[in-house]
C-alpha cells in the first residue's frame, strides 16, 4: 500500500517536472500555455496528495483557471498587435527572422541561443542541489500545527486554515487582498481598455451553455464560501469561481456588455479591503488589538468581511481579464 | 523495502522535486527571452517554493501544518496577482514597440526622451482601431 | 500594567499602519478625491511620525531592553504576527515621512491631469502604506507581503508616462523584483521548515550556524540586493529610475532601494548574524568599491540629467556595501550607515525632483542642450547643487558628516590593523571626489555663457519643494547626533 503511495508521488513528480520542462523550453507560446496549465492541475493532485484540499481547491480555480485564462487572452491580444502591424504597415521590411524582432513573429520565440546553455544550466544545477541538500538535513519540525490547534476555540470558526487567514494572521490576508487590488491598480493606470479579442462564436451552444454553467458556477461559488469556515473552501476559492463565471459571460457577449458605472465599480472592488479595514480599525479603537475581533463577534465579522472579499475577488479578477479601465472610470 | 518505503515519505519528495522546479524555473527565466514564457518561469519557480512550503507541513506524524497551508494560499493569490500584471505590462509593451521581448542594452542614454515619445506616438496612429488611446501623451505639460 | 508610555508606543505603531492604509483605501475607492486624501494624508501622517518618535524618544531607556512589538488581533508570535518598532525602524519611518510629504507636495504640480492623478494617486499611496510596513514588520512571511505590496506599485508607477522606454525599464524591474521576492520567499520557507516559526525575534533567538541558515541567508541576501540594485545586478536600475516620472524616481531611489537595504542589514543584525566572517565582508566591500566605481563612471558619460542621478545611486549604494567589512571590525559602524542611506535618501530625493522641474521646463533632459534652461532657472540649480553638495559630502552637510563619519571607521578599521582597510578608506574619499565630478557635470552649464530661457512654465510646487527637501538634505548634518541617538535604541544591536 505504501509503496505504491511511493511510486504515485514518484511518477506525479516526475510528470511535474516534465510538463514544466516541456513548458519551458517549447518554442510554440500557445502550447507552452497549455502546458502550463496543465502543470497547474497537476499541482492540485500534487496538494491533494498532501493533505491540502483548500490549496488543491484554489490551485484548480485560480492558479490553473483564472491564470490560464489570463495567459490565452494575452496571447491572443499579441496576435491582434502583430496581425495589426503587419496589415498596416505592408510595405516595411519584415524583421529580420533571427533579430529579436521574431519574437513577435507568430508568438514564437526562437530556441535560445546554446552559448547560454551551460552558464545558466550550471548555475540552475548549483542553486538546486544546494536547496535539495538543504531541506535533506531539516529536521521533522513540528511547525505551527499544535499552537493553531490549541487557540482554535478562540477563533470563531471550525476550520484551521480559516482561523489562520482570518483571525491569527489576518494582516497577511489583508494586505493579500490590497495586492489583489493593487495589480488591477497597476493594469488599470496602464491604459483604457480595449476590445477583447474574442473570436465570435455563432449558433446557441455557446449563449445555452453560459445559461446553465453561470447559475451553477455561482452556487458553487457561495457554497464554497459558505464551506469555508468549518471545512475547505472559503472566500479565496469562492471569489476566483465566481470571477471565472464573470469571465465567462464576458467573453461570451463582448460587445454587449454595459459599461459599469464608475463609483459603484470602485466601491465593490475596494469592499474587501475597506470592510477589512473598518473592522481591523475598530478592534484597534476597542482596545482588541488592529485587525482583532471583539470576543463574540469574531464568528459574524469573519462571515461579512469573507463575503465582502469574495465580491472583491471575484469583480477583481474579472477585471483584471479585461485588463484595462473602463470608460465609466475616467468621467468626470 | 520498508526502510526505502519511510526514506521515500512525502515530507521529503516533495519539497526536493519542489526545489526541482525552483531550479527548472530559474533556468528557463535564464535562458528564455519572450516575456509570457519569461512569466511562466517565474510561475513555476513560485509553484517549486509552495511545493516546498507544503511538503515541509506534511513532514512527521499528525496532520499537516495548517500555517503553512494558509501561508502557501496566501502566495498562490499574490502570484496570480503579479502574473496578471504581467501580462497587462507586457501586452502595453507590445502595442509601444511592437515586441513582447525586452531588447537589449540600456534604452535610456542613446535614445533620447522625445524620440521614444515621437515613437509611441507612431504606434499610437499607425494602429487605431486596437488601441484605444489614453489619457495620457508621452509628454507632461 | 505596562507602562503608559509603552500603551501610546503601542497604539500608535498599530495606528500608523492603519492610518496609512486607510489613505490608501479611500483613495482607491474615491479616486475622483485621492489628490486631496492624499495630501491631507500626507500632513496627518507626517503629524503622527513626529508624535511617534517623540513617545518613542521619551520612552527613555525602555525601548533598550526590548524593542516595542505589537501583536495584531492580540495574538503573540509564534500564532499571530508581530509589528516591531526600534530605533532603526524608527528612524527609516521618519525619512519616509518626510520624503513623501515633500513627493506629495511635488507630486500636485507634477500629476495635474485630472485622469491621470486618479490613477497617480492610490498607486502612490499604496506605495507610501507598502514600505511604512516594510519598515514595522517583524514576521518573515509578512516581509515578503508587504515586499511585493512595494514591488507591484513601484512598478505600476515607472510604466506611468507610458512611453517605450518608459514601460521596458517597468517591465525589466517587474521581472528582477518577482525573481527577487521569489529568492526570498524560498529563504523564509527553508527556516520556516528548519525552526517551524516566522517571527523574526523568534527566529532570531532559534537561529545557529547551520546549512538551513547558510541557504536562507544566500537566498534572501541575493533576492533583496536584486530589488536593491546593489552591485552585480543592479543593471536593471537606471532604465528603471531613469524612465519614470520626477516624483516616483525621487521614492524610488530615496526610499524604495533603501527599504531592501534596511532588510538586508536587519536580516544581517539579527537572525544571520552568526554567519558573518569578515572574509565574507571583505567580498561585499569589494563589490561596494566596484559599485562605487562603475556607478560612478556611468553617470560621468551619461548623456541625460536623470540618467546621471540614477547611475550615482548605484555609485552611492557602493558606500552601504563597503559599509559592511567596517561594522565587522566595528560594530556600531552600522549606525553611520543608516545614517548616511539617510542622508543619501533626502539628497538624492531632492536631486530626482530638481531634475524633474528641469526636464518639465526644458521638455527633454538632455545634457547638452539644457544650458539655457539652467542658466533660467536658479533657483532650481540652487537646490540641485546644493543636495549634490551633499551627495558630494562638501562640509557643512548631511552628506559631510555621514562621510566623516564613514571614514573614521575606515580608519578605526586601518588602526585595527586590518591592511584591506587601507582600499576601504582610499573609496571613501575617492568616491566623494566622483561624485562631486558627476554633480558639477550636471550644474555647470549654468555659470557657462549663453542664451537664458526659463522653458515651460512650471507650478510653483515643483519649484519650490526641491529647494526645500535639499536645505532639509543640507540640514540634516546638524540631525546626526538626533539621529544617531534614536538608532542607539535598536535592541540587539551593537
Amino acid at each position: 500500500m505504501n509503496l505504491l503511495l511511493v511510486v504515485f508521488d514518484l511518477a506525479l513528480l516526475a510528470g511535474l517536472i516534465g510538463v514544466a520542462w516541456r513548458c519551458l523550453a517549447s518554442t510554440d507560446l500557445f502550447r507552452a500555455v497549455v502546458l502550463f496549465i496543465t502543470f497547474g492541475l497537476l499541482l492540485a493532485l500534487a496538494w491533494v496528495r498532501l493533505e491540502a484540499p483548500d490549496i488543491a481547491l484554489a490551485e484548480a480555480a485560480i492558479g490553473a483557471g483564472i491564470t490560464g485564462a489570463l495567459l490565452l487572452v494575452t496571447l491572443e491580444r499579441l496576435r491582434v498587435i502583430i496581425a495589426g502591424r503587419r496589415s498596416d504597415r505592408p510595405d516595411t521590411v519584415p524583421p529580420d527572422p533571427s533579430g529579436p524582432g521574431a519574437a513577435l513573429q507568430a508568438l514564437h520565440d526562437p530556441p535560445p541561443e546554446p552559448r547560454t546553455r551551460l552558464p545558466a544550466l550550471t548555475f540552475a544545477l548549483v542553486v538546486g542541489s544546494l536547496l535539495v541538500t538543504t531541506l535533506w538535513h531539516q529536521p521533522d519540525a513540528a511547525g505551527l500545527e499544535p499552537v493553531v490547534d490549541a487557540h482554535m476555540d478562540a477563533s470563531g470558526v471550525d476550520h484551521p486554515i480559516t482561523a489562520v487567514l482570518l483571525n491569527f494572521r489576518a494582516y497577511d490576508t489583508f494586505l493579500e487582498l490590497a495586492i489583489v487590488l493593487v495589480a488591477l491598480l497597476g493594469a488599470w493606470s496602464l491604459g483604457r481598455h480595449d476590445r477583447i479579442p474574442a473570436r465570435p462564436a455563432p449558433g446557441p451552444i455557446l449563449p445555452g451553455t453560459l445559461r446553465l454553467l453561470v447559475p451553477v458556477a455561482v452556487v458553487t461559488g457561495v457554497y464554497v464560501l459558505w464551506a469555508g469556515s468549518h471545512q475547505p473552501g472559503g472566500a479565496f476559492q469562492a471569489g476566483a469561481i465566481l470571477g471565472a463565471a464573470g469571465i465567462l459571460l464576458v467573453l461570451s457577449r463582448p460587445r454587449r456588455m454595459p459599461p459599469p458605472p464608475g463609483t459603484l465599480l470602485r466601491l465593490g472592488l475596494g469592499a474587501g479591503v475597506g470592510l477589512f479595514l473598518a473592522s481591523g480599525v475598530y478592534g484597534l479603537l476597542a482596545g482588541h488589538g488592529f485587525l482583532g475581533y471583539p470576543p463574540g463577534w469574531d464568528y459574524p465579522l469573519i462571515i461579512l468581511i469573507e463575503v465582502a472579499a469574495t465580491l472583491s475577488i471575484a469583480l477583481t479578477l474579472v477585471a483584471l481579464f479585461i485588463a484595462g479601465r473602463p470608460e465609466g472610470d475616467d468621467r468626470p | 523495502m520498508s526502510g526505502l518505503v519511510e526514506t521515500l515519505a512525502p515530507g521529503l519528495l516533495y519539497p526536493t522535486g519542489g526545489a526541482i522546479l525552483f531550479a527548472l524555473g530559474l533556468y528557463g527565466l535564464i535562458r528564455r527571452h519572450h516575456l509570457v514564457l519569461r512569466i511562466l518561469a517565474l510561475n513555476i519557480m513560485g509553484s517549486g517554493v509552495f511545493m516546498v512550503l507544503l511538503g515541509i507541513a506534511a513532514r512527521g506524524e499528525g496532520p499537516p501544518d495548517p500555517v503553512a497551508q494558509a501561508l502557501t494560499l496566501t502566495g498562490i493569490v499574490v502570484a496570480v496577482s503579479a502574473t496578471a500584471f504581467a501580462l497587462a505590462l507586457v501586452v502595453r509593451l507590445a502595442r509601444l514597440t511592437g515586441n513582447a521581448i525586452i531588447l537589449p542594452g540600456p534604452p535610456d542614454d542613446d535614445a533620447p526622451v522625445d524620440d521614444i515619445s515621437r515613437l509611441e506616438h507612431h504606434a499610437h496612429t499607425e494602429a487605431p482601431e486596437h488601441i484605444e488611446p489614453t489619457a495620457r501623451s508621452g509628454e507632461r505639460r | 500594567m505596562t507602562l503608559p508610555g509603552e500603551a501610546w508606543l503601542t497604539s500608535g505603531v498599530a495606528g500608523l499602519i492603519a492610518l496609512s492604509l486607510l489613505l490608501a483605501v479611500l483613495a482607491t475607492v474615491w479616486p475622483r478625491q485621492a489628490h486631496r486624501i492624499g495630501i491631507a494624508g500626507a500632513l496627518a501622517v507626517n503629524a503622527w511620525v513626529l508624535v511617534l518618535g517623540a513617545v518613542f524618544l521619551n520612552a527613555g531607556p525602555e525601548p533598550m531592553a526590548a524593542a516595542t512589538r505589537v501583536a495584531l488581533g492580540s495574538w503573540e508570535a509564534p500564532l499571530g504576527l508581530m509589528l516591531h518598532l526600534d530605533g532603526l525602524a524608527m528612524t527609516l519611518l521618519a525619512l519616509t515621512a518626510v520624503v513623501a510629504l515633500a513627493t506629495s507636495l511635488y507630486s500636485l504640480g507634477y500629476v495635474h491631469d485630472r485622469i491621470e492623478r486618479r490613477q497617480f494617486w492610490p498607486l502612490w499611496l499604496w506605495l507610501w502604506a507598502g514600505l511604512n510596513m516594510l519598515f514595522v514588520s517583524g514576521d518573515a512571511f509578512n516581509l515578503y507581503i508587504t515586499l511585493e505590496v512595494v514591488s507591484l506599485t513601484a512598478v505600476a508607477l515607472v510604466a506611468f508616462t507610458g512611453t517605450a522606454a518608459a514601460v521596458s525599464g517597468a517591465m525589466r524591474y517587474l521581472l528582477v523584483n518577482l525573481l527577487g521576492s521569489l529568492s526570498f520567499l524560498m529563504g523564509v520557507v527553508l527556516l520556516f521548515g528548519e525552526h517551524g516559526v516566522l517571527d523574526l525575534v523568534l527566529l532570531e533567538a532559534r537561529a545557529q550556524v547551520g546549512p538551513t541558515e547558510r541557504m536562507a541567508a544566500v537566498l534572501m541576501t541575493a533576492g533583496l540586493m536584486l530589488k536593491a540594485a546593489l552591485f552585480p545586478v543592479h543593471v536593471w536600475l537606471a532604465p528603471a529610475h531613469g524612465s519614470a516620472p520626477a516624483p516616483v524616481s525621487a521614492v524610488l531611489s530615496g526610499l524604495v532601494v533603501t527599504g531592501s537595504f534596511y532588510l538586508i542589514l536587519r536580516l544581517w543584525m539579527g537572525v544571520f548574524a552568526p554567519l558573518a566572517t569578515p572574509a565574507f565582508g571583505v567580498l561585499i566591500g569589494l563589490l561596494g568599491v566596484a559599485a562605487l566605481v562603475w556607478g560612478s563612471a556611468q553617470a560621468l558619460r551619461a548623456g541625460r540629467l536623470k540618467s546621471i542621478v540614477a547611475y550615482s545611486t548605484v555609485a552611492q549604494f557602493g558606500y552601504l556595501l563597503i559599509a559592511f567589512p567596517l561594522m565587522l571590525v566595528e560594530p556600531t559602524a552600522w549606525r553611520v550607515v543608516v545614517f548616511f542611506a539617510v542622508v543619501h535618501a533626502l539628497a538624492k530625493a531632492a536631486v530626482f525632483l530638481a531634475a524633474g522641474t528641469l526636464q518639465h521646463a526644458a521638455g527633454h533632459d538632455r545634457l547638452v542642450d539644457l544650458g539655457d534652461i539652467l542658466r533660467g532657472r536658479l533657483r532650481t540649480v540652487f537646490a540641485l547643487g546644493l543636495a549634490g553638495v551633499s551627495l558630494m559630502g562638501l562640509p557643512f552637510t548631511g552628506g559631510f558628516v555621514a562621510k566623516y563619519l564613514l571614514l573614521e571607521a575606515g580608519l578605526g578599521t586601518v588602526l585595527a590593523g586590518s591592511a584591506i582597510g587601507v582600499l576601504w578608506v582610499i573609496a571613501i574619499a575617492g568616491g566623494g571626489l566622483l561624485a562631486a565630478a558627476y554633480v558639477l557635470r550636471m550644474v555647470a552649464p549654468a555659470f557657462h555663457q549663453g542664451r537664458i530661457r526659463r522653458g515651460e512654465a512650471v507650478s510653483a510646487w515643483m519649484d519650490w519643494v526641491p529647494l526645500g527637501l535639499a536645505l532639509v538634505a543640507a540640514a540634516a548634518g546638524l540631525s546626526g547626533t538626533l539621529v544617531l541617538y534614536t538608532l542607539s535604541l535598536t535592541p540587539g544591536a551593537p
